[in-house]
């Protein structure tokens, strides 16, 4: 009985991550700035841009979605036909328009994207499922080819360069863009599937979009899958830290 | 029961509709973001817009119902209803070729 009451104690401890949250433990360890939005969560979902009306049904829009943490992170959107949908498995994007602007812009050095996502059955020309491009473009972006593969955009680099690993059509999985400044690196599901040497800048006057790529004028590149879970960052990753990032978002839903 | 409507509209009307529209339903507003060109063997990201597309998923059936009234009076309009869609992209695709239409491919990336 003793036995039985020692593994289920940590079996939860594990599952809540010994009540560590990976996420602000990697992306702000002294306090940096992330913005970390979870679509799943109603409390910080809004239908309208302002925030004013909460969504509290499956198949409402989400207008607005606030940062998981205490600060002020948004990622908003106005045009009521541009807007996701709400589901059980995050925020539902049409592939057409829909998109969230975001207020957050990478910065020079250390950036990474993670987001847990549904990828779709069929994809016509690549969808991005966040990112921004400046006119250059300096390119900051990820997301997931016709076959599948899961590409990003870094500096002079475009997701023809730097993808990897197996099709992920009509899967469920959590991925990650992590850039060093000096190395570029993506991960899928426990998979460092990229490795290299980044080549440019990033932009850091274009704000990130979810849903597709943020760009100088307007959006592109729609993402016709779900998004449950995303976070941006200032920090590079390895890959042992996005496995715990991993492990905790995937013990949450 | 989910309402998606798609709006095809032409490039002379698009601003017209848009402020029309959102005039109607303040609370379920529209815009365009899609360029749309005639079917074309190798189009390009430039290839100029004759029309524009949009899709709203789970659209409240009030404001169906007021476009149903309002949208076939609008010079340069062509909507389509679909109930509990589960795929509006290729829907789309459905809709423009039917008016022998497709998407502008975005830019390169």
């Amino acid at each position: 009985m003793n036995l039985g009451l020692s593994l289920s104690l940590t079996s939860a401890a594990l599952r809540q991550g010994g009540g560590v949250d990976y996420v602000t433990q990697y992306l702000s360890p002294n306090g940096e700035d992330y913005a970390e939005f979870v679509l799943t969560d109603l409390s910080k979902l809004f239908q309208d841009a302002a925030g004013t009306t909460p969504v509290s049904a499956t198949g409402q829009v989400i207008g607005r979605a606030n940062v998981k943490a205490v600060g002020s992170h948004n990622a908003q959107q106005s045009s009521s036909t541009f807007k996701p949908q709400f589901q059980a498995t995050g925020a539902k994007f049409d592939g057409a328009d829909d998109n969230l602007v975001t207020d957050w812009f990478a910065q020079a050095g250390e950036n990474c994207i993670i987001a847990q996502i549904d990828v779709p059955v069929t994809i016509a020309s690549t969808q991005l499922l966040a990112g921004a491009n400046d006119a250059t473009p300096n390119r900051y972006y990820l997301g997931v080819d016709p076959s599948g593969i899961l590409g990003a955009g870094v500096g002079t680099q475009g997701n023809g360069i730097i993808k990897g690993g197996a099709d992920l059509r009509g899967q469920s999985v959590v991925v990650c863009l992590s850039v060093s400044g000096s190395v570029v690196k993506l991960f899928s599901g426990e998979t460092e599937v990229y490795s290299a040497a980044q080549s440019g800048a990033l932009t850091t006057s274009i704000a990130a979009r979810i849903g597709a790529l943020g760009g100088a004028g307007g959006a592109s590149q729609y993402w016709g899958g779900s998004i449950k879970h995303i976070a941006f960052g200032k920090k590079a990753i390895t890959l042992e830290q996005f496995k715990q990032i991993r492990n905790q978002w995937l013990a949450a839903a | 029961m989910t309402i998606t409507v798609a709006i095809l509209v032409t490039d002379a009307a698009k601003d017209a509709v848009v402020a029309a529209v959102n005039a109607l339903t303040p609370e379920y507003t529209i815009g365009f973001a899609r360029k749309v060109c005639p079917i074309d063997p190798a189009p390009t990201w430039e290839t100029p817009a004759t029309h524009w597309y949009t899709n709203g998923e789970s659209v409240p059936e009030s404001v169906v119902a007021t476009w149903q009234t309002a949208l076939p009076e609008m010079e340069g309009v062509v909507y389509w209803l679909a109930y509990n869609s589960s795929n509006s992209l290729e829907w789309a695709y459905t809709n423009m070729a039917s008016e022998g239409l497709m998407f502008v491919p975005d830019p390169p990336l």
